[in-house]
């Protein structure tokens, strides 16, 4: 990821490190220069491993996360407000082609350095919705 | 694999904290109760593949596909 290094880093541990992807616990979350809608989460122990990370409310402004008191105790927070919600990006070639997961989002506790990937029960999003819709495409394009 | 036999209403025990109870079945589907620690993560196996998947295709962010977007997208939140 060379390019993107700036001073704007946190340093953040999962505890759980990220589904599928266990090995790995500890990440620098990253500004991405002139951008606020994305971050980028860099693992520390392999260069390979690093995330996309889309802030929501901009793109699916409809979207919610129901938060349990426990992970918010897991993330050391005193209440929800600490934390910040972000979705994983899969990138495409295509950028209309590019999804977020908003089934399985990244929790991040900024200010403890804490992170978790929690997942949605009874909840009809799914591991790719699109970024860019076709409409948006219209406006964008 | 254990494989045991319950009837409806009947539980099993995981540990001593575990308890997973047969509430109903109906064709070919089951409905099951679980009471466990608020720490112990349950998932339905099927979303949670899911999600390995979608974070192994995820991982591994290319520069020039990343750059690609950022142009597309820049600054308009602010």
């Amino acid at each position: 990821m060379a390019g993107l290094q700036n001073n704007n880093q946190l340093k953040i541990k999962f505890t759980e490190g990220l589904l599928g992807l266990d090995n790995f616990k500890n990440y620098v979350l990253k500004e991405v220069p002139d951008n606020s809608f994305f971050k980028i989460l860099q693992s520390e122990e392999e260069e390979e491993i690093s995330f996309l990370l889309l802030s929501p409310q901009g793109v699916f402004p409809q979207y919610r996360v129901e938060v349990s008191p426990e992970i918010v105790k897991e993330l050391e927070g005193d209440s929800i407000e600490d934390l910040s919600l972000y979705c994983v990006v899969t990138l495409a070639d295509k950028w209309e082609d590019i999804t977020a997961n908003l089934i399985g989002p990244v929790l991040i506790n900024e200010k403890k350095g804490l992170g978790k990937q929690v997942v949605l029960e009874n909840t009809e999003y799914k591991t790719k919705h699109y970024v860019f819709p076709p409409q948006g495409k219209v406006e964008c394009g | 694999m254990l494989v045991l036999e319950r009837k409806i209403k009947e539980s099993l025990m995981i540990g001593d904290d575990i308890k997973i109870t047969i509430l109903e079945v109906q064709g070919n589907s089951v409905k099951i109760g679980i009471e466990a620690p608020k720490n112990v993560l349950i998932y339905r196996e099927e979303i949670f593949e899911a999600i390995k998947q979608e974070n192994i295709a995820a991982s591994g962010v290319k520069q020039d596909k990343l750059e690609k977007l950022l142009k597309k997208t820049g600054n308009k939140e602010e």
